[in-house]
């Protein structure tokens, strides 16, 4: 890809120039480069060109009859039953009063104020603080020995498409990257030999995605 | 509504998506009743999954990285050499030509058989790649998240990708 005819060609058919830098780019070719830029182009016409494959007049309708009503979240079904049951004096009392009940409970261990915040002394699993004085600097470890390169990404760089952040491989097969964060709460992931994908094994908590993965989740104080 | 599992309201989200899941799985397979079956499994799948669904990417991508995997859970099961190209015994499966010139019609089909067996020949990831980007036109950044790689590199296998097409063009040709 460091060839610049090959990375003047990404370019191109990425639409990442301009029309006058289109214009002067095919203007600067020689003879055999035109020849592969036109039949580059010509194979992706192709490709453009062909039409939908029809669907299946009732596919719609087989899919609706494959599934199965989904069992309604709590909340719905509470809900549901309240609309179909409406509560009586005493009843909506007592239920303000559970429901207060278990805001005291739930949120009895408050978060500290922000003058008390302090870095857990010990790592949180594959992420630790670096240092207190550092504050909001993260440091992303994996171990994987075989790796050729490791990339961190996550809700802080668009997934790697905002910003690159490549981990320093160091000589006990770990890798390493420390990362000035905002405080709060960010899912990540490592990004292997620009191909695999994999979860933090010590993160602090998982979370599933939206296409199957698991996410590793940090917070960071 | 859909959330909550109201099947009526899901049968309208197949009919806005099942296109775009077609055209990807069948280019995937090459095998128009895999296709359907796998279409449908996908759908089933992606109703199920529903409340895992946080919006916070389109639900075609979504959608369209639930079908690639079934898709190629087919593919692996039964291996590709397993797999023929059915299309034709579909007759007129695919869309009917613009063109009313008979002499045309004839040529369109066999351009468009012959484009889709120099796809088939491609390396799975690279023909992924094509597909969703040339044929359905995702974004590079819409690809990344459906094939699970980053932005620079879903360029880079286009890059990749558009050369082996052209060089099995020539080929073909020749």
């Amino acid at each position: 890809m460091k060839d610049t005819w090959d990375q003047a060609l990404v370019e191109y058919f990425e639409g990442e120039m301009s029309p006058a830098q289109r214009a002067d780019f095919v203007a600067s070719l020689d003879e055999a480069q035109l020849a592969e830029l036109t039949a580059l182009g010509h194979s992706v016409e192709q490709l453009v060109n062909l039409p939908d494959v029809v669907v299946p007049h009732n596919f719609a309708a087989q899919v609706v009859s494959r599934v199965e009503p989904l069992r309604p979240g709590l909340r719905r079904r509470l809900r549901l039953w309240l609309e179909e049951h409406p509560l009586l004096g005493w009843e909506a009392g007592a239920l303000s009063f559970v429901a207060l009940l278990v805001v005291v409970v739930v949120g009895g261990n408050p978060l500290p104020a922000p003058s008390t915040i302090q870095h857990s002394a010990v790592p949180l699993a594959g992420v630790q603080t670096v240092g207190l004085e550092q504050a909001h600097h993260a440091r992303f470890s994996l171990y994987a020995p075989q790796a050729t390169t490791v990339a961190l990404i996550g809700d802080f760089n668009g997934w790697g498409s905002v910003q690159e952040i490549p981990l320093r491989r160091q000589i006990d097969g770990n890798w390493v990257a420390d990362l000035p964060l905002p405080a709060g709460r960010y899912q990540y992931a490592f990004l292997i030999d620009d191909q695999i994908i994999v979860t933090d094994p010590r993160a602090e908590q998982h979370v599933s995605d939206d296409f199957g993965r698991r996410n590793a989740v940090v917070t960071v104080l | 509504m859909c959330l909550n599992g109201e099947k009526q309201a899901y049968g309208v989200l197949v009919e806005r998506y099942q296109q775009t899941v077609f055209n990807v799985v069948y280019r995937l397979l090459g095998n128009y009743a895999m296709c359907e079956e796998v279409c449908q499994e996908a759908f089933v799948n992606a109703y199920e999954k529903l409340a895992q669904f946080s919006g916070r990417s389109k639900f075609s991508t979504w959608l369209c990285q639930i079908a690639l995997n079934r898709g190629r859970d087919v593919l692996r099961r039964r291996g590709a050499q397993d797999i023929h190209d059915d299309l034709d015994d579909y007759g007129d499966v695919l869309a009917a030509a613009e063109t009313t010139n008979p002499q045309r019609q004839v040529e369109d089909k066999q351009t468009q058989q012959r484009v889709r067996h120099l796809l088939a020949t491609l390396p799975q990831q690279y023909r992924e790649l094509l597909v969703l980007k040339h044929i359905e036109g995702y974004s590079n950044e819409d690809i990344a998240r459906i094939l699970g790689i980053t932005v620079e590199n879903a360029k880079i296998r286009a890059f990749r990708a558009r050369k082996m097409f052209r060089q099995a063009c020539e080929e073909g040709m020749s």
